[in-house]
């Protein structure tokens, strides 16, 4: 159910913009702050925007650029973690272990707002705001493993055949360590989205000519006490979803061990 | 254990000292001149060329020691910081500090409220979960905290406040923390966070449910909800980690919650800092926040520590 509302989201927001008669950023004064109808299903905003058409074209932005931080954040985090446990307690891991605890002491949204002071605003210093937190816990998982499989009867039979420890890792530990990041990284996209719509929300995202859930919310927030349906909309594209996703997570979990609880890093 | 104490101590100074150093190297490292980013657009000093101006900047280099290396300005840095001397604030030019104190205790009396919503939600859905488990009154609430886990904070606080505030006119809607506004905000807080611990403390009281203690309790035949309080007495320690701990995901929620009901705390002096390039106003929220989280986190460890060795 979950795969099949995620793909109806992705169809819409793909080919919703092409085939809609309103154009996304034509101001149209007529028709402003015009309650829903058949017209414009979810009204329309204060310049006299189609909200719903917006929402589609906005999806494609927050979409793409949660996945993008979501498969850096990924890669990052593989690697790094790797890296870590193959060379256990060296150097190097202590290094990355000690970045991770000073990362980990700000909070988010602190750290986004920090960044976001040096490079300034803007959707691509949001992902890179995302990709500095996000590869954490992933590289935490995937040193975890590596640890833990190091202590295996079958690295050291590997070892004892001659095989070198990288060889290992990536031929016998890394299939494994993906299983457990995919499900891991369901999780982390909702949180990603959450994220990104809240950091746009606070006016650190993408400027608001350009439709963005999180910046539409804050663009409908002066009028919304007359017209709720100016965040009814974007509020709901949001919460649907990042609930298509988690349910997504929570199936993939079950489906790759229904026994097992993964750990999760919030 | 002495041996371990230490050990954290010193790593947790580590932390603090090198997050200080990101601190203090975001702000120096904007490009362009810091001085000049520090007077800024003060209206007596805005012609660039008069003698007040270069007189000013060149207090300012000697006040920052900017002609000296990176790594004496920052130790001067650190000295006024240690004694919460930020500075003045860019846009107001009064001192940081005492603008922090005059959010602070809106900022403390939002979270205490909210942590406590958050805490008796969790508890009493994370109990009731675990106790039923499996059965469809866990499963509906299960459902319910990935439904609440899914909607963002400032999506509940907007909608709260169209639902509160204009249909059933029970929340006045103005800028301000009275002590009557607070149940809102707060609720809305709680609201947020009450599904990830009702979720670890279902995880944790399960796990306590399938060691041999509770075994033996159902054999003697203990009623249920004996069981459950006895299984849930022996997580306290665990859970007690996990509510200091939500206190560090609290302050970055308290951003976008303050933002939202106009609450005039921490998170929102330090969103205003931001869009209005305030330096000296970021660099003290940021540090102090820092020095909060670091703290919580090390009296984690120490209670785990201590957990470890009564075992």
């Amino acid at each position: 159910m979950a795969i099949s509302l995620l793909i109806a989201i992705l169809a819409m927001t793909l080919f919703g913009p092409v085939l809609s008669k309103y154009d996304v950023a034509k101001q149209n004064a007529a028709d402003r702050l015009l309650l829903p109808s058949k017209t414009h299903i979810m009204g329309t905003d204060r310049f006299g925007r189609d909200i719903f058409v917006r929402l589609l074209q906005g999806g494609r932005i927050t979409i793409s650029s949660a996945v993008t931080a979501l498969i850096l954040a990924v890669c990052i985090g593989i690697i790094l973690g790797m890296i870590m446990g193959a060379y256990e307690n060296k150097i190097i891991d202590i290094v990355l272990l000690r970045v991770m605890d000073v990362l980990l002491a700000f909070p988010f949204i602190v750290l986004a707002m920090l960044v976001v002071t040096f490079i300034g605003t803007g959707m691509k210093n949001l992902v890179l705001c995302i990709v500095i937190v996000y590869w954490i816990p992933f590289a935490r998982v995937t040193r975890k493993i590596v640890c833990t499989e190091k202590q295996s009867v079958l690295y050291e039979a590997e070892l004892l055949l001659g095989k070198r420890p990288w060889k290992i890792i990536v031929q016998a530990i890394l299939p494994k360590i993906i299983q457990i990041v995919l499900v891991q990284s369901t999780f982390e996209l909702a949180s990603i989205i959450l994220s990104l719509s809240a950091l746009s929300f606070l006016g650190l995202g993408i400027k608001p000519p350009s439709p963005e859930w999180g910046s539409m919310l804050s663009d409908g927030r002066a009028h919304f006490l007359m017209y709720p349906h100016l965040i009814a909309g974007p509020g709901l594209a949001v919460v649907i979803l990042v609930f298509t996703i988690n349910l997504l997570g929570e199936g993939l979990r079950d489906y790759f061990d229904p026994y097992q609880k993964v750990e999760l890093i919030d | 254990m002495i041996k371990k104490v230490v050990g954290k101590t010193i790593s947790s100074i580590i932390t603090i000292i090198l997050a200080s150093m990101i601190v203090f190297g975001v702000v120096r490292f904007i490009p362009g001149d810091p001085v000049k980013i520090i007077i800024g657009s003060v209206g007596e000093l805005s012609s660039k060329d008069s003698d007040l101006y270069n007189q000013k900047v060149n207090s300012l280099r000697e006040e920052y020691k900017l002609d000296e290396p990176v790594v004496i300005q920052y130790v001067a840095w650190a000295k006024r910081a240690v004694s919460l001397d930020f500075g003045k604030s860019m846009k107001t030019r009064r001192d940081v500090k005492d603008e922090l104190a005059e959010r602070l205790p809106a900022t403390v009396m939002l979270s205490v409220a909210g942590i406590i919503i958050e805490f008796v939600l969790g508890l009493i859905i994370g109990m009731l979960s675990a106790a039923y488990y499996d059965k469809l009154l866990d499963k509906i609430l299960r459902l319910i905290c990935v439904v609440l886990i899914s909607i963002p904070g400032f999506v509940v606080g907007l909608m709260s406040i169209y639902y509160f505030g204009v249909i059933n006119k029970v929340y006045s809607i103005s800028v301000g923390s009275t002590a009557g506004k607070l149940w809102l905000p707060a609720m809305v807080l709680g609201l947020v966070g009450a599904p990830k611990i009702a979720r670890y403390i279902r995880a944790n009281i399960l796990e306590e449910l399938g060691k041999g203690y509770i075994v033996a309790e159902i054999a003697r035949g203990y009623p249920k909800w004996k069981i459950v309080k006895n299984a849930f007495a022996n997580s306290i320690p665990i859970i007690i980690t996990y509510l200091l701990y939500s206190f560090t995901t609290l302050i970055g929620g308290a951003v976008v919650i303050e933002n939202v009901f106009s609450w005039p705390g921490l998170g929102a002096y330090a969103l205003e800092s931001v869009l209005n390039h305030d330096y000296p106003a970021i660099q003290a929220y940021v540090c102090i926040t820092v020095l909060m989280i670091v703290v919580i986190n090390y009296i984690n460890e120490l209670i785990e520590i201590f957990e470890s060795c009564r075992r």
